[in-house]
């Protein structure tokens, strides 16, 4: 199973903190054109996407491996606005 | 002890003639070069999954959409006294036509001039029909062999843009008396060529490797729609590394994520990249530079 977030294809075997994450991922497009809070949320959920050690299993919270979330879209819309 | 001769032919086989409607297929439009790639059955031959795996593999290679469609064929040559008449040497069928393309184009269509590696022509029709011969077991199907293919650019004049005026000419004006002339899904944008793929760095550190993918002849036709899957990172040593990928963004800039990056790294496109309506392939190998 991939393990994605908004298109991001992350690769196996990522091992780094979450401030680590936001230092190498938290730049790019996908993340950059969402508000602040929504910003720290969403990495928050890519980060447990990309480290989980069993994608297998179902997310803990809200989470969603394809990406697709509600939040997710408003948060592109409200950027692209 | 008497004589032996067997040089002639049987006598032939007449066939019944009880044909009232006539199904004709239409005219030439994009001639499609096969290495002697063979469909495995009619079947195969409708299926447009057949032809797209077959163009991804290069088994067969579209060229461009033909205009000015000519028949330059010629007669069977035959000796004649009184009432003796004998063919010495059998006509032959040629085509002329002409595409109208960028000097790229012609640059891709002129290596396959008398290119030794693609012998055999499927030809897809005005109409959608199109037609190969069966092979000899009578079941798979084949391309028509030609002898050659020429094609020559003629510059702009004042009545008419530059052009590429081609010829080809078929090994066997009679083969077509096995031809195989069918009609399905199959439709002329499946028969694009392949796309080359440029690669550009725009920069790198020893985490981030960032560039960009474009097509066209100038390169500056920017493909968005690349995966992870699609491109392979390699150390100096030539092996593979494992890295994240993030879409292109609105700039057509790619990132690829990992660790170690250093200068020697490349970055490929991985092989034949087969997307619904579009075939893509990398020209080269990009050399990555790290910059601190």
């Amino acid at each position: 199973m991939k393990r994605t977030y908004q298109g991001i294809e992350f690769a196996d075997g990522i091992q780094m903190s979450l401030a680590e994450f936001e230092k190498v991922y938290g730049s790019n497009h996908i993340f950059n054109n969402m508000l602040p809070a929504q910003r720290k949320k969403e990495l928050k959920k890519a980060f447990e996407i990309a480290t989980k050690k069993d994608i297998s299993k179902p997310e803990e919270e809200d989470g969603d491996s394809t990406g697709s979330t509600d939040q997710g879209k408003a948060a592109q819309t409200s950027a692209n606005s | 002890m008497g004589t032996f001769l067997d040089i002639c032919e049987g006598e032939k086989k007449s066939k019944n003639t009880g044909f009232k409607d006539q199904c004709i297929e239409t005219k030439l439009q994009i001639p499609v070069l096969s290495n002697g790639f063979e469909f495995a059955s009619v079947q195969a031959f409708k299926t447009k999954s057949a032809w797209k795996d077959a163009i991804a593999a290069k088994s067969l290679v579209p060229l461009f959409e033909v205009y000015e469609l000519a028949d330059a064929s010629t007669e069977d040559t035959k000796f004649e006294s009184g009432n003796f008449s004998k063919i010495t040497a059998k006509g032959v069928e040629k085509i002329t036509f002409e595409c109208y393309l960028s000097i790229c184009a012609y640059a891709a269509l002129k290596s396959y001039e008398n290119n030794g590696q693609y012998g055999e022509i499927f030809e897809f029709n005005e109409g959608g029909d199109y037609s190969g011969v069966f092979a000899a077991d009578g079941t798979k199907v084949k391309g028509r062999k030609i002898k050659s293919i020429t094609v020559t650019r003629i510059r702009a004049t004042k009545d008419k843009v530059p052009y590429v005026k081609g010829e080809i000419t078929y090994a066997d004006k009679d083969d077509i008396l096995d031809g195989v002339i069918v009609k399905s899904d199959l439709e002329k944008d499946d028969l694009d060529g392949i796309f080359d793929v440029t690669l550009k760095l725009v920069s790198a550190s020893s985490t981030v490797i960032k560039l960009t993918a474009a097509s066209g002849c100038s390169g500056n036709s920017f493909i968005k729609s690349l995966v992870l899957a699609d491109f392979k990172v390699r150390n100096a040593a030539g092996v593979a590394q494992t890295v994240t990928l993030v879409p292109a963004d609105e700039d057509g800039v790619y990132q690829l994520i990992g660790t170690g990056f250093a200068t020697g790294y490349t970055v490929e496109v991985d092989g034949v990249v087969q997307q619904t309506n579009i075939m893509y392939e990398g020209v080269e190998k990009l050399p990555v530079t790290v910059t601190p």
